[in-house]
């Protein structure tokens, strides 16, 4: 009974996300545009050669692409609106119901990943394709490339609500949100694969929670090896069993301090 | 029998900042906050009977609505005690909204791009209703609120009547034992407001649903409820019959219509002239000291009625009354 609860949650949301496809679809456009400024500057940067620290530029541009999905369908938006929930006092909707507010809000964003998956999945794709062609990949890997985006779903989930839940005590988590947007961009590996920075930082960067929220299931899908899918399983459960840890208590030293405005 | 909802000794106090003006206000904010604690709710204490249809009125930042957001369990008292259905309501918040319903006036639960019954659906799903009792229960509040031409409408298209009625259903698929109305006929007209007083008269008869409501407009509370409780700066003010806070009225109104012109009506001691027109007169007077009787038959005496009505004054009276005490 649970289940098929979060289960309506998610599809609902869906629902309502559906009647403005458009928006998501904007998304897509803004992710072509990047991918075709990224392809100029790759073409420069690899000028004339066939490699850059083991990828290909056709390689590099479905990176770019992958990843581009992986941010836009895990969203670190939802640092925004679990801050805005608990700012104006919208929590208290979910509160009043026989739910788990974190489990409502990870069927909605759960909900939207599949959403956003199919469309901005597609959009990339067909991009990446359309400028560089095809690379090599075996559909035999698929299954567990799609494990570790789940895993990155998962440990962005909460990260991102364990910020947005610090509106108890902030109010404004915008701060918040801006800087987790770029530590994602900058040391997740989203503008670069953390292969290209200096030896000491890839040490640091690639055990960073940014990169296995990012990097890492960016990469087995461009570079799938076997070995890297394990370092990204082990990654990822170590840094989703600490943030489970903390986003539960934030949100049960949170929700003693919930002030709903007005009355 | 035990009461559907017991409190007693709630209390609510709340920190918050103050911040001078200007620029270098907000600097020494920042290096040296001040705080000002409100109590919200002062040792607040009484019973609701199951059944029972209790008003709660106040002043705007009277603490009523911050009383009921606590005996739902979203808000955590910083004192006292709470029991709701046998509930604590901030310890089994989860198995308490099984049993209750909510309506916050200014809030809203339903979905703005579905139509309502999209809501209605997810609603049955997160109160774990089988199908079939859903569908009978929707059906019949569906008929009760007349939601059948706007079900497939999205919500955000319906006007505010509507979209409350969608609210009250949407609150009421799982037959709560009690149901907590903030503020339910805010910026509502006159038909859809008695639309909904009507509804709620019935569930709270048919259902024998305890119903707690707060509402600014004394219309609601006097053609609703038996009892009231009147809560100021968190303290009670009054708990008992909404007869018995009518009856601490000092005066009446009495109106009379002429027959034929009158310029100078008689004087009537312990009376005060509200009106008069050549074929009307408005008194008030002073029940302490005269009684409705001589007032009429002294006026009668005098000039040729028509008509006479006779009110009491309006209910905001007694509570701007009992404010000031």
């Amino acid at each position: 009974m649970t289940i098929t609860k979060y289960y309506s949650i998610a599809k609902t949301d869906i629902l309502e996300k559906v009647t403005a496809v458009w928006s998501t679809a904007l998304w897509g456009v803004f992710i072509g545009i990047a991918m075709f400024i990224f392809m100029n500057l790759w073409t420069a940067i690899y000028s004339g050669k066939v490699t850059l620290e083991g990828f290909t530029i056709a390689q590099m541009v479905w990176y770019t692409a992958f990843a581009e999905v992986i941010v836009f369908s895990t969203g670190i938006d939802w640092i925004n609106d679990i801050g805005d929930h608990v700012r104006t006092g919208i929590i208290a909707n979910t509160l009043l119901k026989p739910v788990n507010y974190i489990g409502w809000q990870f069927s909605v964003v759960f909900g939207n990943f599949f959403y956003r998956w199919i469309i901005l999945g597609i959009i990339s794709f067909v991009i990446a394709y359309v400028l560089v062609g095809s690379i090599p990949f075996s559909f035999a890997t698929l299954p567990f490339v799609v494990i570790a985006v789940l895993g990155a779903l998962i440990l962005n989930f909460c990260i991102s609500a364990s910020l947005g839940l610090l509106a108890f005590w902030f109010e404004d988590v915008r701060a918040f949100y801006w800087v987790y947007q770029k530590f994602i961009f900058v040391l997740g590996g989203m503008l670069v694969p953390i292969d290209v920075y200096p030896v000491w930082a890839q040490g640091v960067f690639k055990f960073l929670p940014f990169s296995f929220a990012m990097y890492h299931p960016a990469k087995l899908f461009v570079h799938f090896d076997t070995r890297a899918f394990i370092t990204t399983m082990i990654g990822q459960l170590a840094w989703i069993i600490l943030f489970v840890a903390v986003l539960a208590l934030i949100y049960r030293a949170g929700i003693r301090k919930v002030n709903i405005h007005g009355g | 029998m035990e009461p559907a909802i017991s409190v007693k000794n709630l209390t609510k106090k709340f920190q918050t900042t103050t911040k001078e003006p200007g620029f270098l206000g907000g600097l020494k904010s920042i290096f040296s906050p001040k705080y000002k604690h409100v109590t919200a709710v002062d040792r607040v204490s009484f019973d609701i009977a199951e059944g029972e249809l209790v008003g709660f009125i106040g002043p705007n930042g009277a603490g009523k609505s911050t009383t009921l957001k606590m005996l739902t369990g979203i808000l955590f008292p910083t004192s006292g005690a709470i029991n709701v259905l046998g509930h604590n309501p901030q310890e089994e918040r989860v198995k308490l909204a099984f049993k209750i319903g909510t309506i916050f006036g200014q809030r809203q639960q339903l979905w703005l791009h579905l139509p309502p019954i999209d809501s209605f659906n997810l609603f049955a799903k997160i109160y774990e209703l089988k199908d079939s009792d859903y569908q009978q229960r929707l059906k019949e509040l569906v008929d009760i609120f007349e939601l059948e031409p706007f079900l497939q409408t999205p919500v955000r298209k319906l006007s505010l009547g509507e979209r409350m009625r969608c609210e009250f259903v949407a609150s009421l698929l799982h037959r709560p034992q009690v149901l907590f109305l903030d503020e339910p006929t805010i910026g509502m007209d006159i038909i859809a407001k008695k639309k909904l007083r009507e509804f709620v008269k019935k569930l709270n008869e048919q259902e024998k649903t305890t119903v707690i409501l707060t509402s600014h407009d004394l219309d609601d509370i006097e053609e609703l409820c038996e009892r009231v409780i009147v809560i100021n700066h968190g303290k009670i003010l009054y708990d008992g019959p909404m007869e018995s806070l009518r009856k601490r009225l000092k005066h009446k109104i009495v109106e009379f219509y002429f027959h034929e012109p009158v310029k100078e009506p008689p004087a009537v001691a312990h009376t005060k002239v509200l009106k008069h027109e050549p074929y009307m007169l408005r008194l008030q007077l002073d029940c302490t000291k005269v009684t409705v009787r001589e007032v009429l038959d002294r006026i009668m005496k005098a000039c040729k009625v028509d008509d006479i009505a006779i009110e009491d004054p309006p209910i905001e009276e007694v509570i701007e009354r009992l404010y000031r005490q």
